[in-house]
């Protein structure tokens, strides 16, 4: 029996932890709890301390200051092997001179397990991934979908306490990758493991995980379901870095229950008078009839269409660039005046600086 | 809308605007600007090859056919040099000297740079000094290499036997008839063990870091790691080394000259020693030591088909 069996706190508790390279921050005081059977996306920009964070989970490198605990014990100190994790990197780090059952039973070996065990768990993993077929086959002869379940396998014969993930459907193409980011979902369920997965790409984090952290510069931006990060952004880093195409920002003033910059419109007379950033989602933005309340005029500069959906940029009077999602059957036309509407329910407000968002119970 | 949805038409045969010969012709052409090109490139190399090998080679072939000195009159003996080989003046000997010195010197030179490659391969900061200071004994020509060691191997006044004093035993006659042979195979390891070292060192850092991650997390011990990733990622790397540091050990000659000219007695006379001797000592018989070289470029050559072979293999490791 390991010491996690018994187990029944978070499955991973970060306090403040910190990364410097002599005067270059990495990560700055990061706090996250993770519950157990959680899966958690790191998600950020490159550069903003995910992959970093992730190899201090696993112990792959020092933390400078804070403290990591994995399943309630102090794992600073322990070596990468005792800290029962294991990783799938994102070019698989496969073993290439070993087959894909020697690459599977290499950390049951290295733990000193009978071959007969290893055999059968190496079996078990395999006809979970569907890699049967594969087992005596080297590296080198599989193709990018098979080499990235080999790299699973390896993680799951394990067993570990937590799966830690690093970027590891980047190199697949586009087609495969969203098939293997169902077959994750769908093995995280069946086999239940906490599990840490770092991606630059929002689709992956939106669609897989339970809660996102999202970060940037070494510092998170906003920990919260995919559903809270997408209609309530901490900050316009966050409202711009969720959601495609991005929200709609535009600086201005309140006064007077009214949004007051490159044009006016009512807001929701909660919202406190003075500088604002106000947001919408280009879903949010409605096309409407010119002369409606509220309608602001506009024209058409640009028509992208894909598919479902069409991205209408437009220009309002005032010089405000504006992006509105509309039907892909719409019949819009690049130079064609419209009018908009920005539904004040749906606007979000930022303040002035733009990093927090003033709570507004009715919008 | 500004998309129409069009179909394009599927291109009707027969529009071609060059005939398939002129297709032919231009292709031709093309290929055969690249192929002169080519070679115009390759021209120098070969020239070089040429003059310095093949004629050498052939030279060899010729004068091994043929008995007297290098001054005087020569004769064509046919195959009569070759037939003598083992009956010849301490051949058995040289043969025997050159394959011990190997046997001693290419396992040390091989272990030990592998020992200092993964050391060096670990070292973040003034990596570079230490590279070089292993590295310097390489600079050194061999004729150097050989003095410095004549003086260390002193009996007198030597650092060896001053350390054999130190530590309260007798002093050693290095270069005697029981010492010279493998003190000679050290100075080689001395001399050749830094190129092996560096030549190892940029293969390990080459090695993907992944890799390595990926074991630490399974559990790998520094050992398994070395026994299970490094040596087997290594394999041809470390392959290719064992064949040429063996071929560069069957060459000696500089070092047994200067050292010990070939003694005492024949102790330290080495196969090249002996083809020096039969070409300018007082033998002087220049169709026995080309036959001897010859023997030696065959059987290097054999060395080498045998690492192709054995390199060809797909994989670095098992």
């Amino acid at each position: 029996m390991t010491p996690t069996d018994t187990y029944s706190g978070p499955a991973i508790e970060l306090i403040e932890v910190a990364k410097h390279y002599g005067k270059v921050t990495v990560l700055d005081r990061v706090d996250l709890t993770v519950a157990p059977g959680e899966f958690i996306a790191l998600l950020g920009p490159s550069g903003c301390g995910k992959s970093t964070l992730l190899k201090l989970i696993a112990g792959l490198d020092e933390l400078s200051h804070g403290e990591i605990h994995i399943a309630g014990r102090l794992a600073n100190y322990l070596k990468p092997a005792e800290r029962d994790v294991a990783m799938v990197f994102q070019n698989y780090a496969l073993y290439p001179h070993m087959t894909v059952r020697e690459n599977m039973g290499f950390p049951l070996k290295m733990s000193g397990i009978a071959r007969d065990i290893v055999t059968a768990k190496v079996d078990e993993a395999a006809s979970l991934l569907q890699l049967d077929a594969q087992l005596d086959r080297f590296p080198d002869e599989l193709s990018g979908g098979q080499r990235q379940r080999v790299a699973l396998g390896r993680a799951i014969v394990r067993e570990p306490y937590v799966f830690l993930m690093d970027e590891p459907l980047s190199n697949l193409d586009a087609l495969l990758r969203v098939e293997m980011r169902a077959e994750l979902v769908r093995l995280h369920k069946r086999v239940g493991r906490t599990t840490i997965y770092v991606t630059h790409d929002q689709v992956e984090a939106m669609t897989m995980a339970n809660r996102i952290v999202l970060m940037k510069g070494g510092v998170v931006q906003q920990v919260g379901t995919p559903a809270e990060i997408y209609a309530t952004p901490a900050n316009t880093f966050v409202a711009t870095f969720v959601g495609s195409p991005p929200m709609n920002l535009f600086k201005g003033r309140i006064e007077q229950a009214r949004f007051r910059g490159a044009f006016d419109t009512a807001v929701p007379a909660r919202v406190m008078p003075g500088d604002v950033t106000l947001g919408i989602r280009p879903e949010h933005v409605e096309i409407v009839e010119a002369g409606e309340k509220e309608a602001l005029a506009a024209t058409i500069d640009l028509v992208e269409r894909v598919g479902p959906d069409a991205y209408l940029r437009l220009t309002t009077q005032g010089r405000a660039t504006v992006t509105a999602r509309v039907d892909g059957a719409s019949r819009a036309k690049e130079g064609e005046r419209v009018a908009l509407r920005l539904p004040p329910a749906r606007l979000c407000f930022f303040d002035a600086a733009g990093n927090r968002m003033i709570v507004d119970k009715e919008g | 809308m500004g998309l129409d949805a069009r179909v394009m038409p599927a291109a009707p045969s027969g529009r071609l605007r060059l005939a398939p010969e002129e297709h032919r012709r231009l292709s031709r052409n093309r290929r055969l600007k690249r192929e002169v090109l080519g070679w115009a490139f390759l021209a120098p190399m070969f020239l070089c090859f040429v003059i310095f090998l093949v004629l050498p080679v052939l030279g060899t072939v010729w004068w091994s056919l043929r008995s007297g000195g290098l001054a005087g009159d020569t004769k064509f003996v046919g195959l009569k040099n070759f037939i003598d080989l083992p009956d010849i003046v301490g051949a058995s000997a040289a043969v025997t000297n050159t394959l011990v010195f190997a046997l001693i010197s290419v396992p040390l030179i091989l272990v030990g740079a592998l020992a200092i490659a993964l050391l060096l391969a670990r070292i973040e900061r003034g990596g570079s000094i230490y590279r070089f200071l292993i590295y310097f004994p390489v600079l050194v020509p061999g004729v150097v290499a050989a003095l410095i060691w004549l003086f260390m191997t002193n009996v007198d006044f030597g650092l060896f036997n001053g350390v054999v004093r130190g530590l309260g035993g007798k002093p050693v006659v290095w270069l005697g008839a029981d010492h010279a042979l493998t003190v000679l195979a050290i100075l080689d390891v001395w001399r050749n063990v830094g190129y092996w070292a560096l030549f190892f060192v940029a293969a390990i850092i080459g090695l993907p870091k992944e890799l390595y991650q990926a074991a630490e997390l399974d559990g790998a011990s520094a050992f398994a790691r070395l026994r299970y990733l490094t040596l087997p990622l290594m394999r041809r790397i470390i392959f290719f080394a064992v064949v040429v540091a063996t071929i560069w050990g069957l060459q000696v000659f500089d070092t047994a000259l200067v050292l010990t000219s070939g003694g005492p007695g024949t102790a330290t006379t080495t196969v090249i020693y002996r083809v020096w001797l039969y070409m300018f000592g007082a033998t002087n018989k220049i169709g026995v030591a080309s036959a001897i070289s010859l023997v030696l470029i065959v059987t290097i050559l054999l060395l080498t088909l045998v690492q192709m072979r054995l390199l060809r293999g797909r994989r670095g490791g098992d």
